[in-house]
């Protein structure tokens, strides 16, 4: 299983390793004082993760709450990756005596639990991202939301200065802000003539002194 | 800001209204910082066929409100450079306010108006030229304050003293005019103060300035002369006091006029009476900290008894249905009403004349330009082309 890499690198008949790795030339590594490398497969690497699951599935396959059936069918299947032969009848007896038959106990399908548990896990991480990019989400929109009212304010209120910088249309068609209504209004408009008439008799008495 | 207009060499000298003009037409756009407010206005950009602006036309200090966000104060001083050397130094440039007051030495200063009333219409000859020239260039000086756009009409509302002559009236609209603008109203002061704070029913309204104290009766209509009173003891008469009572309590001390007129300014922002006024003069060239509240004091209970007077003669000849109702609305104004403890001083006196309710104004400084200012805009526009062609 071990290999020592030629110095071109091309332990792998010249094609690429892309697939969950990163290429290396060799001088690279020489560089980093790596001497000798050890070249895994996809294919070693699954068959030695399939080896060491098998071993530890051995290892506890006793402590289970299995039916009989169900755990031998389990060590078959560890054996059989593990490239053995079925465990001897006394261990298979051992194993009955030690622990009699569950019948309660509901048939276990460890495969599908463990994707079940990745499933549930996966479920859990994209929950919780989902929740991260809501809330970042929520967040933005209620600045926005802020920000918008705030604009909306904003050009309310220029709308209006803009209404009372305008002047009126027509030359006499009023003041350029109008005094406000009511009696309030009513007095201004009052005072604003009287102060006009006030003005206009001081221009004419000067127009009349001057004569 | 240290406005200043150019004027002619003496070979080629217009009028001074021509120089006026001048200089009002040379003005271009320029960004104005607005006082009291954290923005600055760009004029041009809200620009309108017409601008409007309220002034107050003070003995101390003008203030100009505009309709495009202005408003200025200027120190109502004109200076003109007293010799060649200070036209070296200076230029030619007639100088305004502050920058007078600061090079007042080598300037030829004018103050062009006196206890409200413009000085000229009172003096003959080459003084009454030279103090009409200066009021020109000051309300010219007041016009380019507001900043105008080309080809902007201006009209003005100008606040007078309650007892100005019809003369004086007259003098302000034919140098307004003069001074390049459009069309002018001249409203009396406390009137302008009234109509900011809509005090225009059952109210009295005082404006303290530095040359008279304008009392003004509001019961709805213009004001006529029985509803207005003119004190003449006023903000400068206070500096004047407060000098004379610390030139005795401490003659150690060296200071002018002007800088009792700002530590009285310094003063108006002092709420709580148990703090003491504190002024920092030179003493032999030192400066020492000098406490001078009991000048202040005294000097400001000098011009109280004449307000609560005027107080009381227009209450007493008023409606007896109202009279309590019009002693519960005193608004005071203007910038003299700053003054330390005025306010309070006011209510405790009118205790003797049976009491009342005393309320300054918001921005008191700006508050006859503000009212001046709401008159011109809500003016019916058909008055002021009336006006603009009688």
């Amino acid at each position: 299983m071990s290999a020592q890499i030629p110095a071109n690198g091309a332990s792998n008949g010249g094609a690429p390793l892309t697939q969950g790795g990163r290429l290396h030339p060799v001088g690279d590594l020489a560089g980093r004082g790596i001497a000798n490398v050890r070249l895994i497969s996809q294919s070693q690497l699954d068959g030695a993760i399939r080896e060491a699951v098998s071993t530890e599935i051995l290892a506890v396959v006793d402590e289970l709450p299995l039916s009989v059936s169900d755990r031998e069918k389990l060590i078959e299947r560890a054996l059989a990756r593990l490239g053995g032969s079925p465990l001897p009848a006394p261990t298979r007896t051992t194993v009955q005596a030690a622990s009699p038959e569950p019948a309660a106990t509901p048939a276990i399908d460890l495969d599908a639990l463990s994707s079940r548990i990745i499933e549930e896990v996966g479920r859990l991480v994209s929950t919780n991202w989902r929740d991260e990019i809501q809330s970042a989400q929520d967040s933005q929109r209620s600045t926005i939301d802020r920000l918008e009212s705030r604009i909306e304010a904003l050009m309310g209120a220029l709308d209006q200065v803009e209404r009372l910088m305008e002047r009126p249309s027509a030359a006499g068609a009023g003041p350029a802000t109008p005094a406000s209504s009511g009696a309030l209004g009513g007095i201004k408009n009052e005072l604003l003539e009287q102060l006009f008439e006030a003005n206009l008799a001081l221009r004419e008495l000067e127009a009349g002194e001057d004569q | 800001m240290n406005p200043e207009v150019d004027l002619q060499p003496e070979s080629k000298k217009s009028t001074s209204s021509e120089q006026a003009v001048k200089a009002v037409k040379a003005e271009k756009t320029p960004k104005t910082e607005t006082k009291g407010a954290d923005v600055s206005v760009d004029p041009s950009a809200t620009a309108t066929d017409v601008l409007y602006v309220g002034i107050d036309l003070g003995t101390s200090r003008s203030a100009v409100a505009a309709s495009n966000g202005v408003r200025d104060l200027v120190a109502s001083v004109v200076g003109y450079p007293k010799d060649n050397i200070s036209t070296k130094l200076h230029g030619t440039r007639t100088k305004f306010g502050e920058d007078v007051l600061k090079h007042r030495l080598a300037l030829d200063v004018v103050w062009p108006l006196a206890d409200g009333n413009l000085t000229f219409t009172d003096l003959q000859g080459d003084d009454r030229a030279r103090s009409r020239r200066a009021a020109e260039e000051l309300i010219a000086q007041l016009r380019v304050m507001a900043s105008p756009v080309a080809d902007q009409k201006v009209y003005a509302v100008i606040g007078a003293p309650a007892e100005a002559t019809k003369a004086n009236k007259q003098a302000i609209i034919d140098i307004a005019r003069d001074a390049g603008f459009d069309s002018v109203m001249v409203v009396s002061e406390p009137f302008a103060v009234a109509y900011t704070v809509d005090a225009l029913e059952s109210a009295i309204v005082i404006d303290i300035g530095a040359g008279t104290i304008d009392l003004c009766r509001m019961s709805g209509t213009l004001p006529s002369a029985e509803d207005q009173i003119t004190v003449f003891k006023a903000g400068n008469f206070v500096d004047e006091e407060i000098a004379k009572r610390l030139r005795a309590s401490h003659p150690e001390a060296q200071f002018t006029i002007n800088m009792i007129k700002k530590a009285k300014e310094k003063f108006s922002s002092v709420t709580d009476h148990a703090q003491r006024a504190i002024v920092n003069f030179p003493v032999n060239g030192v400066p020492t900290d000098i406490d001078i509240s009991s000048e202040v004091r005294e000097s400001v209970n000098l011009i109280v008894p004449g307000i609560v007077e005027g107080i009381r003669s227009l209450v007493s000849s008023f409606d007896p249905e109202f009279q309590a109702m019009i002693r519960d609305r005193v608004f005071v104004g203007g910038g003299g009403s700053q003054i330390y403890g005025l306010r309070e001083a006011i209510a405790e006196g009118m205790e003797a004349i049976g009491g009342g309710n005393v309320m300054l104004v918001d921005e008191p400084v700006f508050a006859g330009a503000n009212g001046a200012l709401k008159l011109a805009r809500e003016m019916p526009v058909q008055y002021w082309e009336k006006l603009r062609n009688s």
